[in-house]
């Protein structure tokens, strides 16, 4: 995987929990609270979410990578974990 | 226990200063100036209450209750461990102690005695014997103590390894074993007596890197004595263990790693054949402070996983299942106490991270640790290479699947190799820890088989819809389980066994256990979003997975009745019933919000494999996806919100789109109430428009197979029809809505009556004279479009919209050409579209451009001059059929190629049959499967088929011949005709056979039976009957000349394409011609007839050519004209001479007759 390919895997992920974050926020909430939350539980939390990116081709992710950053959101975006 | 008491501190740094802490009253040391001096200090004397020394009988004061006895000996050890002390600890008085070391050394060194085994040290072993017996535990404890750091300082001296050598022998002679096994044996509490004997001995065992290791070890019923105990004796006081005053259990492992890392081989072996020993050892392992906890996971790693020498079974001994839970059971291990060490111990990984590395090396790695090789998602005992049918059974029936034996033992129990790491996983808890997760991870990669049991073993593992950390671990851990590939093979070395994996084994590996039905349908009902999520993700990868089960299973079966197949639908019907409904997808799928686009995406996407992989379960649903695709296609053209999200809704957009391509229902063409046009033309708007440049290829794929499907256009396999409509589209700047819906309405009427196209074609081509051309593409949707714009003209529209028209057909026209569709047929369209516009500013837009590459070279097609256009002369030259030599040969000669009727097929199912035949309407559907058109063709093919059943069925007298002569027609052509035309002699030979079986008087019906009940099928690099007229002579008498006669009609009209020629060149047709006329009884009309076939030939590219060379065909001629005294026959032949040559490549011709065929003309 060439750094470009990797840059593009990151960027990805990135969307990706953002995104997770904005669909499940509030599941997400509560699974925090949740008595068993303890330990390796955020990033178990974090790996589960991100698992998902598996599910797209390097193209697709590609371009997902590619719309975000013509709208011009890149880059604040960084770490998508916001409220997790 | 009690609390320490040991003597000197007990630490191995420890200094001077730790004298004070003492709890026994501080012994009193003498400073030690000479070696002599120390010597003397140490000196054994039996009476030990004498004094030796003035001075110190003025110090000298008890330092045991009631008993001084030993007062002196300690004295003098403890001023030499002074000594030592300093140079351990490297202080100031070290430069003046060694000399006195060393000095010491040397004059207490035995001397050379013959038959005396030489005693280093005696006086000190004295001592610490006669002490020994008199239970003196001060001086059992201190001499172990100066031993030890004696020999930890030679250790580091090379030149004194001698005398550290001898006193080690000296150790192991037999009274000073008995001592140090005394010692090792005292009480529990007397760890001040244990610890140091047990550093003497680890000092002594790694002296000189371990050379005296193995014979200590041998002597392990006195130098290992009571270990298995002292490994157990912990630090049990307040606080943390200090590393520098260390317990008898941390003693002891010190000891014991020591042995692991020097021992040889077998030694080692012994060892850890130890049970108690090595037991004890890994007990309670969590309990131990870091500093030792590491150094045990290090001696592991280096000395026992990593020897390769050591052999797999004796590592099981200490890396066993008990073991391997211990040492998991560090994960989690508090992180804090790891940081209080001091430098000399930081050099180790933290305590979880070294366990979790030695846990991978040991449970993955086949080649150093634990793990055994096994056979994947087979059981362990099974032998899958052999198939053998239950002989007893086999006679009759064959049961498959089910008379191996094994086959469906595996559902509740699995047989697995590595026994001992299945038990040792199902102590891990992946689902709360990442590393867990992860070791577990890499031993099912590395020994899949023991996925399944692992999950039918844990049954407290469930998946059960529960919003708590648990739930998700689970729900990761499944994931990743799913996640891992099948191993190749299913396990197997090299290739697939003759029998498949359990079905039940595979299964499980792709629906783990605890995704049960019941569980995954309540995760899918859930109120949890999440969990719904997490399961339709669960899902995707299981269906995924499942498709590259039955690719394997594809790829193992042999034959279509295989094991193989078998199994694989039994895996198919299996799978059914453990995962939910589509249906119960799709109403998850309409929950869902317009901005979840995570799960639109992730839900489409399963439904999308629900058709792609087990298309009988998703077909069951009857699922109209029409809905929703226009709703998401109305979404995505809305194009609100971020970049990402419309390419998100794009992605779903596409696999709606794939799963519409599979259901039957879907109505591409069909306009609904809310959208302008149908779904096919938006479709074909939000892929070509320059605001979703984002989209990916799936899309044109799509339409282009619906495109194909529907007969809008004709594809190649490199190339799809559609592509110059989506590059045109995408090429001109903008399309008004009026030209959208004018394509829209093209669209449909010609994926609703696409044959009407089909023979619009047929008919332009015809007009212009092209028939001949191999390879003929033209394009359905273009013919429509050429059609139609007349009707929009009319309307009219507005003039920007007729102008946007305009380029946009003529960008369409020049992508055409380019894609190679043919120019004819675009020319034939051009001028159409032209005449539709009625605009000749307008018209003179749609012009092909000039293409500089192209082989006939192009002229340009402009409105106003088309007849110029095409009469331009961009034909090969040798398919000209207009250019004649001589008018009278041709009057005389040529033959017109037998064509299709109009509308032939759809004419004919009005007729009945026996207008079939002799009407020629049945003839006219045959000569279609020689169209240049697939869809032609293929059309043709059914409605012969259908023909034949209607005539099968008739009451017509011939029905059955005629049925006989169409389904062996049918056969023969059904392979043939998907990527060319049926070769002519096929299409002419059933046409004309025809004729024949209409007359049952025709001199020529008995061998046509006899040829039709030959074989089902005709091979088409045969001439049909010509064997059985030249050769077998006529069947009723005096019809011989009938029967030539009908044969060289035959022949000429089977003469169309090079391909013919080609046939009739390796079948030696012009041989057996040219011989035949040799036949002095044969008419003139015979002789013209052959000529009439000389003639055809000449007319078809390279025909001439072949002729002349490969049969003589010239001076066959110059023979003829020579032999006949007809003149107007001569001049016959004379001008059929001259038609060769004209229509011969001349240049090699001449080159290969060396100018001779152009005297003859």
């Amino acid at each position: 995987m060439t750094g470009k390919d990797q840059k593009t895997a990151a960027d990805f992920t990135a969307y990706y929990l953002q995104q997770s974050t904005k669909e499940f926020g509030e599941d997400l909430d509560k699974v925090r609270g949740a008595d068993d939350f303890k330990g390796d539980a955020l990033p178990v939390l974090i790996r589960s979410l991100q698992q998902g990116t598996s599910m797209f081709c390097a193209a697709d992710q590609k371009r997902i990578v590619d719309a975000q950053q013509a709208d011009g959101k890149a880059g604040s975006d960084g770490e998508g974990e916001g409220s997790a | 226990m009690a609390k320490r008491k040991s003597f000197g501190g007990d630490g191995l740094h420890s200094g001077k200063k730790q004298k004070t802490n003492h709890v026994h009253e501080a012994p009193t040391s003498e400073e030690v100036y000479t070696g002599r001096q120390l010597r003397h200090l140490l000196t054994f004397e039996q009476d030990l209450q004498k004094a030796r020394h003035g001075k110190l009988e003025m110090t000298s004061r008890p330092f045991v209750p009631g008993s001084n006895a030993y007062f002196f000996v300690f004295i003098g050890l403890q001023s030499f461990k002074n000594v030592l002390d300093s140079i351990v600890n490297n202080d100031e008085k070290k430069s003046e102690h060694m000399p006195i070391l060393v000095e010491f050394l040397d004059s207490s060194k035995p001397k050379d005695v013959e038959d005396e085994i030489p005693v280093y040290l005696p006086d000190i072993m004295e001592n610490w014997s006669m002490a020994s017996q008199m239970s003196n535990e001060n001086v059992m404890s201190a001499v172990p103590v100066v031993l030890a750091l004696l020999l930890k300082i030679i250790s580091g001296n090379v030149d004194l390894v001698s005398h550290g050598l001898g006193i080690c022998r000296t150790l192991l002679q037999k009274r000073q074993q008995e001592l140090i096994a005394k010692n090792l044996s005292a009480d529990k509490g007397k760890d001040f007596i244990i610890s140091p004997t047990l550093r003497l001995l680890r000092e002594a065992i790694c002296l000189d890197g371990g050379a005296l290791a193995a014979p200590i070890f041998r002597a392990r019923t006195n130098t290992f004595k009571s270990l298995a105990r002292n490994l157990g004796l912990r630090y049990i006081g307040a606080g943390k263990e200090d590393p520098k005053r260390a317990s008898v259990r941390t003693n002891a492992t010190r000891l014991l790693l020591s042995c692991l890392k020097l021992l040889h081989n077998e030694a080692k072996r012994d060892l850890l054949l130890q049970r108690d020993i090595v037991a004890a050892l890994m007990r309670h392992l969590r309990d131990d402070p870091p500093f030792l906890i590491s150094e045990i996971l290090d001696i592991l790693k280096t000395s026992v996983v990593q020897d390769k020498k050591l052999a797999k079974e004796v590592k099981i001994k200490i890396l066993n299942a008990y073991s391997l839970t211990q040492i998991a059971s560090l994960y989690g291990y508090s992180k804090e106490s790891t940081n209080i060490e001091d430098s000399a111990e930081s050099r180790h990984l933290p305590v979880e991270d070294a366990a979790h590395e030695l846990l991978l090396a040991t449970c993955t790695d086949s080649a150093v640790g634990i793990c055994r090789p096994q056979q994947g998602y087979y059981p362990e005992g099974v032998v899958p290479d052999t198939f053998m049918p239950d002989p007893e059974g086999a006679n009759h029936l064959d049961f498959g699947l089910d008379s191996i034996p094994w086959m469906n033992k595996f559902s509740n129990e699995i047989p697995v190799r590595n026994m001992l790491l299945g038990e040792f996983i199902e102590s891990l808890r992946p689902w709360s820890s990442t590393k867990q997760s992860e070791l577990l991870l890499a031993i099912f990669t590395a020994s899949p088989e023991l996925i399944a049991r692992y999950f039918i073993h844990k049954k407290t593992f469930t998946f059960d819809p529960k919003l708590s950390a648990t739930w998700i671990g689970y729900a990761a851990l499944l994931y990743s389980v799913v996640q891992l590939p099948i191993p190749s093979y299913f396990g197997r070395s090299s290739d697939y066994a003759a029998v498949p994996p359990p079905t039940s084994v595979v299964l499980d590996n792709i629906v783990p256990p605890p995704m049960t039905l019941k569980a995954m349908n309540r995760c899918l009902s859930s109120k949890s979003k999440l969990i719904s999520f997490y399961t339709i993700r669960l899902l995707v990868l299981a269906l995924e997975k499942l498709d590259r089960a039955l690719e394997m299973h594809r790829e193992a079966s042999i034959s279509p009745n295989s094991i193989w197949r078998e199994a694989a639908r039994r895996l198919v019907d299996d799978f059914y019933q453990r995962v939910p409904d589509l249906k119960d997808i799709v109403s998850y799928y309409r929950t869902l919000g317009d901005e979840d686009f995570l799960q639109r995406e992730a839900a489409s996407r399963l439904i999308l494999l629900y058709y792609e992989v087990i298309p009988q379960l998703a077909l069951k649903a009857k699922f109209d996806v029409s809905p929703m695709l226009l709703a998401t296609i109305q979404k995505v053209e809305a194009s609100k919100g971020a970049g990402e999200d419309i390419a998100m809704s794009l992605l779903e957009l596409e696999h709606l789109c794939a799963v519409a391509k599979y259901s039957p229902g879907m109505r591409w063409f069909v306009r609904v109430a809310e959208m302008p046009t149908s779904p096919f033309t938006t479709l074909l708007r939000l892929y070509t428009e320059n605001t979703t440049a984002l989209s990916g290829n799936t899309l044109s794929q799509i339409l282009s197979y619906v495109a194909d499907e529907y007969q809008l256009v004709e594809s190649r396999p490199q190339s799809s029809g559609l592509d110059p409509l989506i590059t045109a589209l995408k090429n001109t700047d903008s399309i008004d809505s009026a030209i959208w819906s004018f394509i829209d309405n093209c669209a449909e009427r010609c994926s609703r009556m696409p044959i009407k196209y089909l023979e619009m074609i047929e008919q332009h081509i015809e007009k212009a004279d092209v028939g001949k051309q191999d390879d003929m593409r033209a394009c359905p949707l273009l013919m429509c479009i050429a059609e139609q714009l007349p009707f929009l003209v009319s309307t009219p529209p507005a003039k920007e919209v007729l102008k946007q028209l305009a380029s946009f057909l003529r960008e369409y026209l020049r992508r055409s050409l380019d894609a190679g569709i043919s120019r004819t047929f675009l020319r034939s369209i051009g001028d159409l579209l032209v005449a539709g516009l009625g605009d000749k500013k307008l018209g003179s837009k749609i012009t092909l451009q000039k293409r500089t590459s192209t082989v006939d070279g192009d002229t340009e097609m402009v409105d106003g001059e088309p007849e110029s256009a095409l009469q331009s002369t961009d034909e090969p030259e040798g398919e000209s059929v207009t250019q004649l030599s001589v008018q009278e040969l041709e009057d005389r000669l040529a033959v017109p190629i037998l064509t299709s009727k109009e509308n032939s097929l759809v004419k004919w199912s009005s007729k009945p049959p026996e207008e079939l035949v002799e009407e020629g309407y049945a003839a006219s559907l045959i000569l279609l499967l020689s169209s240049e058109h697939a869809s032609i063709r293929k059309e043709a093919l059914t409605n012969v088929i259908k023909m034949a059943t209607k005539i099968k069925e008739s009451t017509y007298e011939e029905n059955e011949q005629i049925w006989l002569l169409l389904m062996e027609l049918v056969e023969s052509a059904r392979d043939l005709i998907a990527d060319r035309p049926l070769p002519s002699i096929l299409v002419i030979f059933a046409c004309r056979a025809l004729d024949i079986l209409k007359n049952p008087l025709h001199c020529l019906y008995e061998k046509v039976n006899l040829f039709l009940t030959s074989g089902p099928v005709w091979k088409p690099d045969n001439i049909p009957l010509m064997k059985a007229i030249l050769q077998d002579g006529p069947t009723l008498d005096g019809s011989y000349y009938t029967e030539i006669s009908w044969l060289l009609g035959f022949l000429v009209d089977s003469l169309r394409t090079p391909q013919d020629v080609a046939l009739f060149h390796r079948r030696k047709v012009y041989e057996r011609l040219f011989s035949l006329v040799a036949n002095p009884y044969m008419g003139i009309n015979l002789r013209t007839q052959v000529l009439r076939v000389v003639y055809r030939t000449t007319c078809i590219v390279g025909g001439s050519d072949t002729v002349i060379t490969r049969f003589g065909a010239m001076s066959w001629l110059t023979a003829q004209k020579a032999s006949t005294a007809d003149d107007s026959e001569k001049r016959l032949y004379q001008a059929m001479a001259r038609r060769l040559w004209d229509t011969c490549d001349q240049k090699r011709i001449a080159t290969w007759s060396k100018g001779g065929i152009e005297k003859l003309v």
